[in-house]
């Protein structure tokens, strides 16, 4: 997120010609490497501050420092946990999120442009928006048994509920004047719901598409802490029983990573599969 | 004028906004007005004197409350390929398709197949002066492209009436000026019908074989009709344009005045 | 028939038919164990409020919250103005905060565990947390949104700094705090029920997993319910008070 001032430097030509090494010239390269710089002298930062405070505090067990951190990051590859647990969180949300985002935009287009549809389904949809996925844990685990399917439904109807707002609010915002300039040229309301409504709200499911990812990272940690055997959550909060910190802050850290990654990749495959789409 | 040379006709045309405590606001009442087939007719009028409704009225956006609204004989029951409206600004255009996709979108709707469909439509572009922009997004094109983009989107339905509401409004002035010279030499060419909106009375001058100076609200309804038979093409230097131009600027000027003093009085 | 009153009729039709199917599914079908009906939810409801017990759960959890919540309203605004009017620390602020916000809040659970135990401070601290990074969030936007201009008229004005962030940047990002306040209630609530699911022995979140165990599986809905409640209300009166309050500040 560089500011906007930022990039108009760094990709003038002015600037270009000053650059160390002056074969990095293209502006975008140039914004790349800035980006990536800024993240990584925060980051270097962080573990900095983060070294200097866990030998203040001079407790191994309760706040581990970067390095007693990262050799256990290490220990938990090599035994191949940590993958494994990475493997299992992801697959549950990647299955969950596709699914909940198809009902999730449907049901989001259908009610933003059919009243009745609204009419009908709102009152329903404006209660349960409101009891968190991790409320009905519970009754996902006797219904779904234990395993992977109590917490793919629970995504499910997180991610669900998130992009149907955004369908909705993305149908009210397709300009009138749109609406209007089709039925000019004759186009009835099937053919407006499919070729302008879909379309102008595309940028807003995909904006919506993208919350619910990062409410599934959510609601797939609580699940797991509260009922599984595998996963980044499970991994966090079992090592508690064992009082392995460095677990916990591996796991914290790995969510984090994993959680920026998967956001990044999202809007970069949008960005270019739907650029004339998307508001991302 | 007689009754066989109408073409669109309203007919003491009333239309009105109920307002939340009930009373009624008539933003038109009794209005009358004919326009001829092929005639290039100019609604003048201050700020929110409904010319807007009108336009809208014949569009087929809204319904007109009393009185009776034709075209070529038959009453206006809603929005048709035969009266297509240009939008003030680009909100009206689809950013997901190209300028070309945009101009074949009505060709799209009527079921017409791929090939024909770009042929006409590149046909249309290189008629208003797009003819190698139809690949790019409306995003990468100028104000006044993409209002050319309207124009040909509206002509490859070989749409009669073209209904053109304040259309320039949101463009510099230079463009604003060469658009309204290629305007005028488009309908020229094409005969259509157009019902144009301004404020801008130089604007009509140009354009207009006829302007329609609206009264002020509440309740409009045209105030006086002015032939214009300046020779086209048309030039603001004209003297003749410039004795026309102060007609009209006194004529709107009561009504500006009027309106300036009601919301004065409002408050 | 008026569209407002089409949609009242349909609204409470299609309440009225769920519960009915509901109500018919789950008698016919499922024992109480896996599927209560509503009425046997409902009759849970008043007697479980009846014993006074309800009560103390709703307060236990509502306590968390507000305390959380108000608390880290303040410091999150704080923060995110602080943070957000100089340049330095914006530039290395981003990374950290694009990083974190990807760690739920949740998930500090654990720690905050080990280092406060299971008492109310943790929870408190839990809390805190939530709301803060997302009030930081959406302040540290709002200052960062801030339309030069604004800050260029109160400076050819004779603003000082001090003025200008008085007079100028606060009242420019109070809709965004408030809007990061909306979203930190909503994420407090989601996180204590989760936090009281694992780590307490009252509250909301403690009812929907103790009664499992229990099998007093209408009690678990009876929570489930009112959280659905609380989420709707809280969410409601905040968005009537910040429209009243912020109505002017949003942005012209």
């Amino acid at each position: 997120m560089t500011s906007k001032s930022d990039t108009a430097r760094l990709a003038s030509p002015a600037f270009a010609g000053r650059q160390p090494g002056g074969w990095i010239r293209s502006a975008r390269l140039q914004t790349a490497l800035s980006i990536l710089l800024r993240y990584v002298v925060a980051a270097a930062a962080i573990v900095v501050a983060w070294h200097i405070f866990s030998v203040r505090f001079d407790s191994p067990v309760l706040f581990p420092g970067p390095a007693k951190t990262a050799e256990r990051a290490l220990e938990l590859i090599a035994e191949g946990r940590l993958q494994g647990d990475i493997l299992a969180s992801v697959q549950r949300i990647f299955i969950g999120f596709a699914v909940g985002s198809l009902i999730g935009a449907l049901l989001g287009l259908a009610m933003g442009s059919f009243r009745m549809v609204s009419d009908l389904l709102s009152p329903l949809v404006n209660f349960f928006r409101f009891i968190a996925p991790t409320a009905w844990i519970a009754t996902a685990m006797v219904w779904f048994g234990l395993g992977e399917g109590s917490k793919v439904a629970l995504i499910i109807y997180a991610t669900t509920f998130v992009v149907l707002l955004s369908a909705m609010i993305g149908v009210s915002a397709v300009s009138r004047n749109k609406v209007r300039a089709a039925r000019c040229l004759g186009a009835n309301d099937r053919q407006i719901f499919l070729w302008v409504t879909i379309p102008a709200s595309l940028g807003y499911i995909l904006t919506g598409m993208r919350m619910a990812m990062m409410n599934s990272f959510m609601t797939v940690v609580s699940a797991e802490m509260i009922a599984a055997d595998a996963g980044l959550g499970y991994l966090i909060y079992n090592s508690r029983q064992w009082m392995e910190t460095d677990s916990i802050f591996v796991g914290m850290l790995t969510l984090g990573v994993v959680g920026l990654l998967t956001d990044r990749l999202f809007v970069l495959l949008t960005r270019t599969a739907l650029r004339r789409f998307s508001l991302l | 004028m007689q009754d066989t040379d109408s073409y669109i006709s309203f007919r003491q045309i009333d239309f009105r906004y109920d307002t939340r405590l009930g009373t009624p606001n008539w933003i038109l009442k009794g209005l009358d007005l004919e326009i001829r087939r092929g005639e290039f007719y100019v609604l003048l009028g201050p700020s929110g004197c409904g010319k807007t409704t009108a336009l809208n009225l014949l569009a087929g956006f809204e319904h007109a409350h009393g009185g009776q609204l034709t075209v070529d004989g038959h009453s206006v029951t809603g929005p048709g390929v035969d009266r297509v409206v240009i939008f003030q600004g680009d909100d009206s255009l689809y950013g997901w398709l190209t300028a070309q996709e945009n101009v074949e979108f009505g060709l799209k709707m009527a079921g017409v197949p791929a090939t024909e469909r770009r042929q006409k439509a590149q046909r249309q572009l290189d008629f208003v002066g797009l003819g190698q922009q139809g690949h790019k997004f409306p995003s990468q094109l100028s104000g006044g492209m993409k209002q050319r983009i309207q124009i040909a989107r509206a002509l490859v339905c070989n749409s009669p009436i073209l209904l053109m509401d304040e259309p320039f409004a949101a463009l510099d002035a230079q463009t604003r000026a060469i658009l309204q010279d290629e305007l005028s030499s488009i309908q020229q060419r094409t005969s259509s019908t157009v019902l144009f909106i301004t404020h801008d009375i130089g604007e009509a001058i140009i354009l207009a074989d006829r302007i329609g100076v609206m009264r002020s609200g509440p309740g409009a309804a045209i105030k006086e009709e002015i032939e214009v038979d300046l020779p086209r093409p048309r030039r603001r230097g004209d003297p003749a344009f410039g004795s026309l131009y102060d007609r009209i600027h006194e004529i709107l000027s009561e009504e500006v005045t009027r309106v300036l003093r009601r919301e004065q009085a409002n408050q | 028939m008026s569209s407002t009153q089409k949609k009242i009729l349909r609204g409470t039709l299609s309440v009225v038919v769920f519960l009915a199917v509901w109500e018919v599914v789950a008698r016919l079908w499922f024992v109480p164990a896996i599927l209560p009906a509503p009425t046997m939810i409902a009759r849970e409801l008043i007697s479980y409020a009846a014993e006074g017990k309800l009560g103390y759960d709703l307060l236990m959890s509502g306590q968390r919250v507000l305390v959380g919540f108000l608390f880290g309203s303040l410091l999150g605004s704080a923060l995110g103005l602080l943070l957000g009017s100089f340049k330095a620390s914006r530039w290395l602020l981003e990374p950290p905060l694009q990083f974190f916000r990807f760690i739920p809040p949740i998930a500090w659970l654990t720690p905050v565990l080990i280092w406060f135990g299971i008492g109310e401070n943790g929870k408190y601290v839990l809390i805190t947390y939530t709301t803060t990074f997302m009030v930081m969030i959406n302040t540290y936007a709002g200052v960062v949104a801030i339309r030069q201009n604004r800050l260029r008229a109160a400076r050819c004005l004779g603003a000082n700094r001090w003025q200008a962030f008085r007079y100028v940047i606060i009242p420019s990002t109070l809709p965004h705090i408030l809007d990061g306040m909306q979203i930190g209630m909503a994420n407090s609530l989601q996180t204590v029920v989760v936090a009281e699911m694992l780590a307490a022995n009252e509250g909301l979140g403690f009812l929907i997993v103790n009664s499992r165990v229990s099998l007093a599986t209408e009690l678990a809905y009876v929570a489930i319910f009112l959280l659905g409640v609380i989420g709707l209300l809280a969410d409601s009166s905040f968005r009537a008070f910040a429209s009243r309050i912020a109505w002017k500040y949003r942005l012209a």
